[in-house]
């Protein structure tokens, strides 16, 4: 007896098979342009990091080409959304890897998220650049993973230089988120901060779900502080200085790169964020026509100022972009060979880049930028081997 | 085979464990809870410590993930006995949150850095990545259906379906609710342990926000969507709800607008689950392998 | 210790102008509405949309909220909970769950309000207040206010009202009162609608008050106002506000009188966890079932 199949069922089939293969397909191989992988939360509760990130990636691509390209070629960014989920972030290195066969990849993410990817890409031995992650053992998976955000030990450093020798503060307050970020760069500062002339006097964290800073900043009230050193993203930010202002409080605030964002400034009361110093890398104010060209065309382009951000995932893409260049060739080896010689690069927007270590973390001087008239300017440079030599 | 294939189904054979583990406790023992992300947790962070802390090797690891989820799990169940319904699925979040907050601070587990460089497991010095990793999870994950098959048709099993309809009427009939309750819980925070240790393997890394809130929401779905109290329902909705989100990866960013109203249409029409006793879908499957099984 | 209280007044009314919302919807309905978190922020975006495109002040733009979110809550009712009344209890939450992630994915949206925070600088034409030691900023004022308000009339409803009395009969039984003549499906969309139009209202309260609206600012309501419910007495108005000052009070007293011991979400938990133990049906509550 022959077997019928009702059609309902195969039509069903069918409609699996093509879904599956749909989104499991391998694309097919374009050899004319040279592929970078990147990926980023694009949805989800962190997408303005993830899609600043994507916007500056996107831009340093479209800069290589207009440049010329790379080895003859025009660089493809291949992207994708983890969506804040480990697991789709292993996912994606995976399918990075293997069937979009990428010559090099960079991470748009956060730390928890970048760390699964990284030992993908290690084993792999795909070269790849963590933007702006912070965790210190990240460059610590491979010889194949670089970094070109602050290290948090540098960036921690520097604040405490800034409290210390800059604004001779010599009791200072921390304000840490409870993450590892947080903790990092509450670790750099600890490290140094009596090298500097600073005596911390209290350690306060936060979680990020919590919108009320209002019972740490009463502790600190009661305190004899003459600085703040806040941690924090730019809603963090913002939600520090207005309940500052709230509560009263006249004691200056230094904050870091997370603060670097127009956001910060749109958040916050009129007058909260006047005369807040943060650590961070981008110089608004450079004589760098990349930076100006840079932020003129983020603006343009995105509709919204450039923020630290976009500007570290500008540069991840511009040094391995440089990187391809100088090697000559799409292997991994000699990228990575490549990276290691790169000595005072000055085409991207949150250096100069004088090198890289040998774990991979790049080396480069921190800029302290104030909050004047409700605009960043330039308050120093610190690029003292004391700091920027740390890791 | 395709590697990020293999990735994806790795994963969802990780889900499925925890789906399966939920619904010992949410389908059969009736005791609702969104806090099963804590166990997850804690197994992860067992197999975190013992390889990269204490260098013990699979599948020592992986015991002791499952003992630690285990026990924790059994005095869960305590608070259990004196709270119920939704002030139980209150507790178990808070149980969750509690638990990640003691990740999050304490700085023998890494604190806000968690822990990185968990090797893959290695089985008589070959290492099991990719290909082998997912043979290894889907190996365990059937035997663990096996053996909740198997333990449901057992007097304890019995006795938890009893609990689960109505919970005085049990006691009435000399169940010992307590010891059933605890037991229920102890061998299901167990499965998520190992679900856990897995999960921990395969990224190499724990933290501190891999275990909250929003993934014990995650399982619970996967559970409640595929049909609780059933065998397979955990395993179709871990399936489907694991898989979703790289399904839909074409949409790109309209993917979870669609994840949502997919779920929300998917449970209004099949309101036991995918896999309920009466649903569709089942009648479907039965139909179609009835058909196969008449064949000569 | 004055900043202390005024933030403890202030916090405890926020929660439970959220919580009282919340109670009314799962009273009647016994769905675990973790959506309400959903509408709690469409509240905020509304509120904002409405101020800065419409030439009227803070209190026009928060009404129009009130309405929006009320209706929104309605809609939700007849689009997913209706159907799944007499399902298991799981089904409802998934429903619930369901529609959460699509309000906040479509929030998230550029169209609408895009993947960063927004501004929300309205002036809400108060006075500073000074009460001996405590100080109001207006901000604060608006939400004291406005929560007395919004338990007045509650409380009106509820007790003065056949409106009210058919609510708590539905709470009760809804089906015997169904039997008995209560007008049920008019009664059910005008509590969805008047818990949801509250839930609004602490949207745009609270977006004002931290001067930031975004498409995930309910991630926290989504479990927060479940704690203040639940440590409530599930399905008590009263008991809603009593747990509402309660637990903002050992939130915030053990975060400053503590510092960073533990995140303050967790010492809430902690909290609810440990008076349930004592009490498993909540402060007020009555015994389930």
């Amino acid at each position: 007896m022959s077997i019928t199949i009702e059609r309902r069922t195969l039509l069903r089939g069918l409609g699996v098979a093509a879904l599956c293969a749909v989104t499991f397909a391998s694309p097919a191989r374009a050899d004319d342009t040279i592929k970078i992988g990147f990926f980023s939360p694009q949805t989800g509760f962190a997408a303005s990091d993830g899609i600043a990130a994507l916007h500056g990636a996107t831009l340093a691509v479209q800069f290589a080409n207009e440049d010329g390209g790379v080895m003859g070629k025009k660089l493809e960014l291949v992207s994708y959304d983890d969506a804040s989920a480990p697991d789709q972030a292993a996912n994606v290195a995976q399918k990075l890897t293997q069937s979009d066969r990428v010559v090099a990849a960079v991470s748009g993410s956060y730390s928890f998220l970048t760390r699964p990817a990284a030992a993908i890409f290690q084993r792999a031995k795909v070269p790849m650049v963590a933007a702006y992650a912070v965790h210190p053992q990240i460059t610590a998976t491979g010889n194949y993973i670089f970094r070109t955000g602050v290290p948090s030990a540098v960036e921690g450093a520097a604040a405490a230089w800034t409290a210390g020798k800059l604004m001779k503060a010599k009791n200072v307050a921390l304000v840490t988120m409870d993450n590892d970020a947080g903790a990092a760069l509450a670790d750099g500062f600890k490290k140094v901060a009596k090298d500097f002339g600073v005596n911390v006097v209290t350690e306060e964290k936060y979680s990020l779900k919590d919108k009320d800073l209002r019972p740490i900043l009463t502790r600190i009230k009661g305190m004899n502080v003459d600085a703040i050193y806040a941690n924090g993203f730019y809603a963090q930010a913002a939600l520090l200085v207005n309940q500052i202002q709230e509560l009263g409080i006249k004691t200056p605030v230094i904050g870091m790169e997370g603060f670097d964002s127009p956001k910060f400034f749109e958040l916050s009361k009129p007058g909260a964020a006047e005369g807040v110093r943060i650590t961070t890398a981008l110089d608004r104010g450079s004589s760098n026509p990349l930076v100006q060209k840079f932020l003129a065309e983020y603006k343009s382009q995105f509709g919204q100022p450039a923020d630290m951000v976009g500007a570290s995932s500008f540069d991840a893409v511009a040094v391995l972009a440089e990187a391809i260049k100088r090697a000559g060739s799409t292997d991994a080896d000699a990228i990575v060979k490549a990276l290691h010689g790169i000595k005072d690069m000055t085409n991207v927007t949150t250096g100069p880049f004088v090198g890289f270590t040998e774990g991979g973390d790049v080396i480069k001087p921190v800029v302290v930028q104030e909050v004047k008239n409700g605009a960043w300017v330039s308050y120093a440079v610190i690029d003292d081997p004391a700091v920027m030599n740390l890791h | 085979m395709d590697a990020y294939l293999i990735s994806v189904m790795t994963f969802i054979g990780i889900w499925i464990i925890m789906a399966m583990s939920l619904n010992l406790l949410v389908g059969y023992a009736g005791q609702v809870s969104i806090g099963h992300a804590a166990f997850f947790g804690i197994g992860g962070y067992t197999v975190a410590v013992a390889t990269v802390k204490m260098g013990l090797p699979f599948p020592i690891d992986l015991v002791l993930a499952a003992v630690v989820s285990g026990i924790l799990g059994g005095f869960l169940g305590l608070p259990a006995l004196r709270v119920r319904h939704d002030f139980l699925v209150l507790a178990t979040i808070g149980i969750n949150f509690i638990v990640v907050a003691v990740f999050q601070y304490t700085p023998a587990l890494g604190g806000a850095y968690g822990i990185v460089g968990i090797p893959p497991i290695a089985i008589a010095g070959v290492e099991l990545l990719g290909l082998g990793m997912l043979l290894l999870v889907a190996a365990i994950a059937v035997a663990l259906f096996v053996l909740k098959a198997l333990l449901l048709k057992t007097w304890f099993g019995v006795r938890l379906i009893a609990i689960r309809e109505d919970e005085d009427a049990a006691a009435a009939i000399g169940i010992n609710v307590a010891s059933t309750k605890i037991w229920a819980f102890v061998l299901a925070c167990g499965g998520a342990g190992i679900a856990g240790a897995l999960y921990a393997r395969q990224l190499g890394s724990v933290f501190p926000e891999n275990f909250g809130f929003v993934e014990s929401v995650t399982v619970l779905t996967m559970v409640v969507l595929g049909g609780a109290g059933t065998l397979i329902g955990p395993v179709i909705g871990a399936i489907i709800l694991g898989g979703l989100p790289e399904y839909l990866r074409f949409l790109h960013e309209w993917r979870y607008v669609i994840y949502g109203l997919l779920l929300t249409v998917l449970v209004i029409f099949e309101r036991d689950g995918l896999m309920g006793p009466e649903s569709r879908l089942r009648a479907l499957l039965t139909r179609l392998l009835r058909r196969a099984a008449a064949e000569p | 210790m004055a900043e202390t209280i005024t933030n403890i007044v202030v916090t405890g009314c926020l929660y439970t102008l959220i919580a009282m919302g919340l109670t009314m919807v799962y009273g009647m309905l016994r769905v675990l509405h973790i959506v309400h978190a959903g509408v709690f922020a469409v509240g905020a975006a509304v509120g904002l949309v409405v101020f800065q495109t419409l030439p009227v002040g803070f209190w026009p733009a928060l009404f129009a909220a009130m309405l929006a979110s009320g209706a929104l809550g309605v809609a939700i009712y007849h689009i997913g909970y209706r159907w799944v009344l007499d399902a298991p209890r799981g089904t409802p939450l998934l429903v619930s769950i369901g529609l959460f992630i699509t309000l906040q994915s479509l929030l998230e949206k550029p169209f609408l309000l895009g993947a960063y925070a927004s501004a929300f600088d309205a002036p809400v034409g108060l006075p500073r207040v000074q009460l001996g030691a405590l100080a109001f900023t207006p901000a604060q004022l608006a939400i004291v206010l406005s929560t007395v308000a919004a338990s007045g009339v509650v409380w009106l409803v509820l007790n003065r009202t056949r409106l009210g009395l058919s609510w708590r009969a539905l709470s009760e039984d809804m089906n015997m009162a169904r039997s008995l003549g209560v007008a049920t499906q008019r009664a059910v969309a005008l509590n969805m609608f008047l818990g949801s139009a509250m839930a609004g209202m602490a949207g745009v309260l609270v977006a004002v008050y931290e001067n930031a609206v975004s498409a995930h600012m309910g991630e926290v309501v989504a479990y927060k106002a479940f704690v203040v419910v639940v440590l409530g007495g599930l399905g008590s108005v009263l008991g809603a506000a009593v747990a509402a000052f309660v637990l903002a009070a050992f939130e915030i007293g053990i975060s400053t009188y503590l510092g960073g011991l533990f995140p303050r979400d967790a010492i809430g938990f902690a909290v609810l966890i440990v008076i349930l133990l004592f009490m498993p049906t909540g402060l007020l509550g009555r015994r389930f079932d």
